[in-house]
């Protein structure tokens, strides 16, 4: 059936099966493949991209469900380049494979964030659907620490 | 030094972070030269059998298949190979002896064409009694595996010896302390899923491979082998690879297969494993049972360690062997013992085959060691620490195993973690059910792997003609930041920025010898290698332009600088005799004096580049109520040498020490007669991001020693401290010294009781005829019930491949809802377990009616009697945000999964899923999947969270919506349509059975309605979960409303088959009883009512500890 899909900012006409998912229309029929599969199962959240401005788990969403614009790790490459380099400078990934869907997920925390009022719990808890294997999730959160301190969005009491 | 030890970003960050870096099926985008076809695999469905005939006659007909082989296709004596005592073929060939090991791959145009056509093939076995577990494969007249030579049954290796003097151990033995421990077989679990795509060229007669590994040139070698080509006919490319963790570190099984059939078939060939064919086939770490005495003298040396090591090899030998060497060396490596006697066994058994993982070994013997060494410092009277450091290890030591220890920072290491964590003061000034503890751990830097030419490592560097620097090294980075480093290193010897080199991996064609990345040799090697290249190349730029400037010059910032003028370095070698084909390139072998390989005795020994030693420290929470450990805080301290980039060695240490921690309290791959029952990341109890506090890592630097720039190993080390130090921890905070592992709610509720005397439950089955039944049936099921019906109740379970969907309809309202339902039809909400169920096979319906656009089911809406009514296709992240939602709704939705999931779940979806019990999801043939005459999986399996302690029939699952049992203690009321009208129903009304609901197929579940009185209700939920955003193995919620009378409700969820209320418990609360009382009158409801299986008893002790919490914090309110 054909589809009308806007990906990052971009309208795309596309003829897709009822049954395939954002994910495998992302991948597989745009070829964004920054938006990785690491379980298929709505489970590890290396999948997730931006619908609205909502994070979801593309791997589980059917293509023809998508009732906004969609937006991937591509999409963010400029817009979200401080939080890119604060993942860099805090060493907030090692392999890369979850990285894409930590940062859709981090970007949509913070997207939301009023000024000063992230702390260093509600960011741990809002990564909790990110597995990362490979960093212990420590430097990860320094990454989002960083770039919500740079954007003010950091509530002051607690200093690392 | 400028590079070595600054905290330069990652080289890759920009690829990374920006999803541009191509991990191996992202190749496929535009890669290719023609379209590939795609592989899957025929797994064998028997646990033990002999192959009688393959038949692949019917899949090669199949529509778009190209090609089918079998272990025909390779050669009599293939073997996995590059070590001694190969025993596993490419596929199976007479026997299998593994559920899920390959018997024939398919290629075709499509995936699903692929899968299809290999479950035509037609298998005949001769099925044999699997020995599935250790205690199976030995007892006597156990089938056997294979044919070994250590003339014992299931025996592969057995080695017994001893390591320096150990007649001087019993001799001076004054003190000695014994446990038998148990590790449990846990996964590596990188992220990226394993895949290949190989492309044969038939012109070129060359291979190409993209593929997840972590030795591309191994991997050439092996392939090559088996396809009988020349390793250079094979060439593995560069690609990004997600993560290894020793899992990836030999050649596996879906390399080679790939690579055949792309040969057979000339076209490029994908094979890609899902998650759960990643969790139930590959290579996990072995588990080990140590039995284990430790020594001291009177003078408080450490004398040695004599143990008994039970290693479970599953069905072939890969890498045991190896496993079961480095786990002996690091017993006789640190401290200063004078003898280890060991005696150890590899068991074979039908399950997947154990491999490589992070630590080889060492964490499963630390955990004995690290423990014993503590009981030894108790039994002296002397702090841990500083019992540790008057054993420490120094420079020029010799271990037990013969290597030579070049430097020890351990004394730094403890002295560093004790500060860190406050060891003094909170040693002195307790808290209740607080503890800390401490481990030690040694761990070299590159071993000979079982090969003649592991001591080489050899790299290439090319100035371009406009001053580029290329670097090419034939490792691939899979996580460790090496090309960081190396970029580093080649910086700091021409006197550029790291971010001026380019390196250039693994490509096997392009790049010069070296084995990649395995037991710890990444740093070392490279580094090694690195620096010899890009240090004669400096030399050679220096000759060059100090001919021209005649004068003596340095390299830097990308000048060659003197004191007659400057040069660029594009200037200087572009007119050397040596730039050809537009570059000057220069390549350099290092050969290391220490690392050697003696073919008489191919199982390693201890010698090695360089040994890193290192100290965890750790405060442990145990809480009593509920059995749950959390981990306060944790230090670890690494004898790392020189750090070559800080960030990255401290990520190591984290992540290390984070997966060893997963280890400690909740990782185990579970088996149930040979199949894996838990291969998701749901059922797999790893640490999420809010598990675990941060951890604090310490480099210690100036040790000098053999590394490269003084640099040691740090990759592998961190993941081994973790179990005895939080061991010694929890015996700090509660005086019992556990000894299997995982340390599940479960194990420490049960031990808890055991320690403060209270006898086992008199649950009083004999009083309760309604269970005399069940009671009767639970008996039967181990005496051979079970295996009955396991052999004559119809099997269907495993036809789990997803079936296609025809026609997904969005109606606009609820009524065009009811209309659009029928046949094989389906409620679609947010789709986060209907999807699943289509995965898992269990949702079998082609028509999906969605409710994203049926405007009267989504949304909160108070109506003017003060009810609030919540339509059903609400998602759970609306009903959080909506302030009219009442607390407890919100306060059980946070705790449901994750974010993305909340996003898009919907409060009815969430109250109808379908049970969560992992043999029913994971393809067992089990009663409700299979037929009512197959057995229930989970009488005699693994039932110690996730099934039901009270109540349960022939089917022991909970129903698993935490909405579910919140909702009834909100008097709410659920809302049901159908084409006869509209039906309300009290929410306790809801379930018939076990994530079974009374709405039939042709109504639709509307909305929830919370009556105006309910929604004062001041209430408490508490929910004990493996991780955070899992289902709760059991919750707790109490209401009351506000007022005299206050019509107390109790709930109990994953306790019975169906959200429970505890009548009584609520009758002794609206009295106004003590807690006390309450908590009595509860416990002692739970004994009349409860009918635990065999290991889940402690969710009802579980669930009054639950309740004792809830209370408080409902008084405290
Ligand atoms: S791939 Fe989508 S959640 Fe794991
Ligand atoms: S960086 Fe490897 S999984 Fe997160």
């Amino acid at each position: 059936m054909e589809l009308d899909l806007t990906v990052n900012g971009e309208r795309h006409q596309i003829v897709v099966a009822p049954g395939d998912t954002l994910l495998s229309v992302l991948r597989n029929t745009l070829g964004l493949t920054g938006t990785k599969e690491s379980c298929g199962r709505g489970e590890c959240g290396a999948c997730t991209v931006l619908m609205g401005n909502k994070p979801v788990m593309s791997c589980m969403l059917l293509a023809v469900e998508v009732g906004a614009d969609v937006t991937t790790i591509e999409g963010l490459t400029d817009t979200s380049l401080d939080l890119r380099e604060s993942f860099a400078q805090a060493y907030g990934f090692q392999c890369g494979f979850c990285t894409s869907g930590q940062i859709v997920r981090a970007e949509a925390l913070l997207m939301r964030a009023t000024p000063e009022s992230l702390n260093r719990q509600i960011v741990t808890e809002a990564m909790g659907g990110n597995i990362c294997r490979c960093t212990g999730y420590t430097q990860i959160v320094d990454a989002v620490e960083l770039c919500a301190r740079r954007r003010g969005l950091w509530a002051n009491e607690d200093t690392p | 030094m400028t590079q070595i030890g600054a905290r330069w970003w990652p080289q890759d960050w920009r690829d990374k972070t920006s999803g541009v870096s191509r991990f191996t099926l992202d190749q496929l985008a535009g890669k290719m030269d023609s379209p590939p076809l795609w592989a899957a695999i025929h797994r064998s469905p028997h646990a033990l059998a002999d192959v009688l005939s393959i038949d692949v006659s019917r899949a090669i007909a199949a529509p778009g298949v190209h090609a089918v082989i079998t272990a025909a296709d390779f050669g009599e004596h293939m073997y996995f190979a590059g070590l001694p005592f190969s025993d596993r073929r490419p596929l199976a060939k007479d026997h299998v002896r593994f559920i899920g090991e390959e018997i024939a791959v398919v290629a075709a145009e499509t995936p699903q064409a692929a899968r299809r056509a290999a479950r035509l093939i037609d298998v005949r076995y001769r099925v044999r009694t699997a020995p599935t577990t250790v205690g199976q494969a030995l007892a006597s007249g156990a089938e056997s595996l294979h044919e070994r030579h250590t003339g014992m049954r299931n025996v592969s290796v057995h080695s017994r010896g001893t390591h320096g003097d150990f007649d001087a151990v019993l001799t001076s033995s004054h003190s000695k302390a014994s446990g038998t421990f148990r590790y449990p077989r846990v996964a590596q679990l990188p992220m990226e899923p394993s895949a290949s795509i190989a492309s044969w060229d038939a012109q070129t007669e060359r291979l190409q491979l993209w593929t997840t590994t972590q030795v591309p040139r191994i991997v050439s070698e092996v392939v090559a082998n088996f396809l009988d080509l020349n390793p250079d006919q094979v060439i593995c490319r560069e690609t990004a690879v997600g993560g290894a963790f020793g899992s990836r570190s030999r050649t596996c099984e879906y390399e080679v297969l790939a690579s055949m059939l792309s040969m057979r078939c000339g076209r490029p060939v994908v094979l890609a494993y899902t998650r759960e064919d990643d969790m139930a086939t590959l290579r996990s770490r072995h588990g080990f049972t140590t039995a284990m005495t430790g020594h001291a003298s009177k003078e408080g040396h450490i004398l040695g360690f004599d143990t008994t090591i039970t290693m479970e090899n599953g069905a072939y030998n890969l890498t045991g062997p190896f496993v079961m060497a480095v786990a002996l060396h690091g017993l006789g490596g640190l401290y200063q013992p004078v003898g280890v006697r060991w005696d150890s066994s590899l068991v074979d058994t039908a399950t997947v085959p154990g491999g490589q993982m992070r630590g080889l070994g060492y964490p499963q013997v630390a955990m004995a060691s690290e423990v014993l060494v503590d009981q030894l410092a108790e039994l002296q009277g002397v702090d841990p620490i500083e019992f540790r450091l008057r054993n420490t290890n120094h420079g020029g030591q010799i271990t037990l195993g013969g290597g030579v220890i070049g430097s020890s920072e351990l004394p730094a290491c403890l002295e560093a973690v004790r500060e860190s964590i406050g060891w003094a003061a909170k040693r002195s000034d307790r808290t209740p059910n607080r503890g800390l503890g401490v481990a030690a751990g040694i761990h070299g830097s590159g071993d000979n792997g079982g090969r003649p030419d592991s001591h080489r490592s050899a790299s290439a560097i090319d100035i371009f003609a406009d001053g580029n620097v290329q670097l090419r090294f034939g490792s691939i980075d899979f996580g460790t930041h090496q090309v960081t480093a190396m970029a580093q290193i080649v910086a700091e010897e021409l006197g550029l920025r790291p971010e001026d080199i380019h390196v250039a991996l693994a490509d096997t064609a392009t790049s010069p010898f070296e084995l990649g990345q395995w037991a710890s040799r990444g740093t070392y090697f490279a580094g090694h290698s690195v620096r010899l290249t890009a240090s004669e190349m400096a030399d050679r730029i220096r000759t060059l332009a100090e001919a021209k400037l005649g004068a003596a010059v340095t390299l830097s910032d990308g000048w060659a600088r003197s004191a007659n003028g400057d040069l660029t370095i594009a200037e200087v070698i572009t007119s050397s005799d040596a730039f050809v084909d537009g570059k000057l390139t220069h390549e350099s072998t290092y050969i290391d004096h220490i690392i050697s390989f003696d073919p008489e005795n191919p199982v390693l020994d201890d010698v090695t580049g360089t040994f890193s030693f290192a100290a965890h420290a750790v405060e442990v929470e145990v809480d009593p109520a509920t059995g749950k450990i959390t981990i306060v805080d944790y230090v670890a301290a690494h004898d790392i040498g020189k750090a070559i980039n800080p960030s990255a060695c401290e990520g190591q240490i984290i992540g290390g020490a984070v997966m060893g921690l997963g280890a400690v309290l909740g990782e185990e791959i579970i088996v149930d007669g040979g199949r894996v029952v838990n291969p998701s990341y749901l059922n797999y109890a790893m640490p999420r991001a809010s598990d675990l506090p941060q951890i604090r890592p310490i480099l210690i630097e100036g040790a000098t020693d053999n590394g490269p720039y003084g640099a040691k190993s740090v990759g592998e080390l961190p993941i081994c401290l973790a179990a005895p130090a939080v061991l010694n921890a929890i015996y700090d905070a509660i005086g019992i010294r556990f000894d299997s592992l995982p340390l599940t709610p479960d194990k420490v509720l049960a031990a808890l009781r055991l320690r403060d005397g209270k006898p086992p439950r008199k649950l009083k089955i004999w009083r309760r005829p309604s269970r005399w039944q069940i009671a009767l049936v639970r008996r039967a099921y181990p005496l051979g019930l079970q295996s009955m019906l396991q052999r004559f109740g119809r099997k269907v379970a495993n036809r789990v491949e997803p079936v296609e969907i025809a026609e997904v309809l969005a109606p606009t309202s609820a009524d065009e809802v009811l209309s659009a339902l029928g046949d094989n039809t389906a409620v679609l909400g947010g789709g986060t377990d209907l999807h699943l169920q289509r995965r898992q096979g269990i949702s079998q319906h082609t028509r999906l009616v969605s409710l994203r656009l049926a405007h009267d089911l989504a949304g909160v809406m108070e109506e003017s009697s003060g009810d609030l009514r919540i339509g059903a296709a609400t998602t759970l992240q609306e009903l959080i945000d909506d302030p009219a939602v009442p607390k407890l709704l919100h306060d059980a939705a946070v705790t449901i999964a994750s974010a993305q999931v909340r996003e898009v779940a919907t409060i009815g979806g969430n109250l109808l899923q379908a049970k969560r019990c992992w043999f029913f999801r994971n393809g067992f043939d089990c009663y409700k999947r299979a037929s009512a005459t197959a057995p229930c999986f989970a009488v005699t399996g693994d039932h110690r969270f996730h099934h039901a302690a009270m109540e349960a029939h022939r089917c022991q699952a909970t129903t698993p919506s935490d909405l579910g049992t919140v909702l009834v203690a909100l008097d709410a009321s659920i809302e049901i349509l159908s084409t006869d009208g509209r039906r309300v129903i009290p929410a306790s009304e809801l379930y018939s059975g076990p994530g079974e609901s009374v709405v039939r197929p042709d109504e639709v579940l509307c909305a929830i309605r919370i009556p105006a009185a309910a929604r004062l209700r001041v209430a408490e939920f508490r929910k004990l979960a493996l991780w955070s955003g899992d289902f709760a193995t059991a919750s707790v919620t109490v209401s009351r409303l506000p007022e005299s009378s206050p019509h107390h409700r109790v709930v109990l969820g994953a306790l019975a088959p169906i959200p429970w209320r505890a009548i009584e418990t609520e009758a002794a609360l609206d009295r106004n009883d003590s807690t006390e009382k309450v908590l009595r009158v509860f416990d002692d409801e739970l004994s009349r009512h409860g009918h635990p299986l065999s290991g889940n008893a402690w969710k009802l002790d579980a669930a009054v500890g639950l309740l004792g919490k809830a209370l408080f914090s409902l008084s405290s309110d």
